[in-house]
């Protein structure tokens, strides 16, 4: 099984948080389950269609994962960060084969030095995320 | 999110959907060492069409297309009408181990209340949901023809499953449910 994890914002929220409280229902439906088929396959699972590897300049490093929602196409941007485990860095939305917004790949890649150069790993921008998950009895509504 | 918000319901169920028919037919397809062209031989179609049949972006193929390619592959097609909270279930996600099936409403509402999207493990607001809606689950409009094509296509999850699951299946679907939601499809050998 998969592990995803998601870089966070200064204050320790993570930006996977963000993106999904501005989505439509159709983007969160479509991200969740996307990622519920993913983190169950083989490493070899995560290519085309569903994945996709970005090969040139600024992007080299990164993967996107490929979703439709709301007749556009949604570019979760990240890479994988260990055995089994893939960390979002950025989101962006593909138009003409160009991703918008079109320095997003730096972005990442900025994410991504600070997640794997920061020495302190109290001070790490990740952090684990779960896709759906048990509410506690406390929690659980009547 | 899960029981209060409709149009999130019925966009997983659709999405469900539109994964896993590429995700069983490209893992009964390596299973057998098979490439494109071995299958589109196999059920006599040619290798774009089984492209497309493996790209979650392409339209839901139709039952015809799919019996034909459950046949290809010596498998069998197996449509089910399911609750919601069984198609939790029936991801076979790992937050699934010891969800229990719903058997009926109150089972069923219980369940979906136990459940919530988190994306980022902290739980999404829920609000309670009437039972009358959450039976009716399936949004079809339109041209009544094309709807009900939807309703059996567009919400119908499919599943490859082995011989013993298969057993499982039709003994389950001897148990009807009274809160059916969702439509499942499945390829079964």
């Amino acid at each position: 099984m998969w592990k995803l994890r998601s870089f966070t914002r200064p204050d320790g929220t993570p930006i996977t948080k963000k993106w999904l409280r501005g989505a439509t229902s159709e983007l969160k439906a479509a991200f969740l389950v996307r990622m519920i088929h993913l983190v169950k396959l083989p490493a070899d699972g995560w290519d085309r269609p569903d994945v996709g590897q970005l090969r040139h300049g600024e992007c080299k490093g990164l993967y996107e994962i490929v979703l439709y929602a709301n007749k556009i196409q949604h570019r979760p941007l990240g890479y994988f960060s260990g055995k089994q485990e893939f960390t979002f860095l950025a989101f962006a939305e593909e138009r003409g084969n160009e991703l918008d917004p079109a320095n997003i790949c730096e972005t990442a890649q900025t994410r991504r030095a600070l997640i794997e150069n920061e020495p302190n790993k109290e001070k790490k921008r990740v952090c684990d995320i779960t896709l759906l998950e048990r509410r506690t009895n406390r929690n659980a509504k009547k | 999110m899960l029981k209060s918000d409709k149009a999130f319901r019925d966009t997983f169920a659709l999405e469900f959907v539109k994964n896993s028919i590429p995700n069983q037919l490209k893992a009964l397809r390596k299973e057998r060492d098979w490439t494109q062209d071995d299958l589109g031989r196999e059920a006599g179609k040619p290798r774009n069409v089984i492209t497309r049949l493996e790209n979650p972006a392409s339209h839901i193929p139709n039952l015809a297309t799919l019996y034909e390619m459950a046949i290809a592959c010596r498998a069998a097609l197996l449509v089910k009408i399911i609750p919601f909270s069984r198609l939790l279930k029936e991801m076979d996600a790992p937050f699934s181990s010891d969800f229990a099936p719903a058997i009926d409403s109150k089972e069923e509402a219980d369940a979906l209340t136990q459940w919530s999207v988190s994306f980022d493990g902290a739980e999404t607001g829920d609000s309670e949901l009437p039972v009358s809606e959450r039976a009716n689950l399936v949004a079809v409009g339109g041209n009544p023809r094309k709807s009900a094509n939807q309703r059996v296509l567009s919400l119908a999850p499919l599943r490859l499953v082995s011989s013993n699951r298969t057993v499982d299946s039709v003994q389950d679907s001897q148990n009807p449910t009274r809160n059916v939601s969702v439509n499942n499809v499945s390829l079964a050998r």
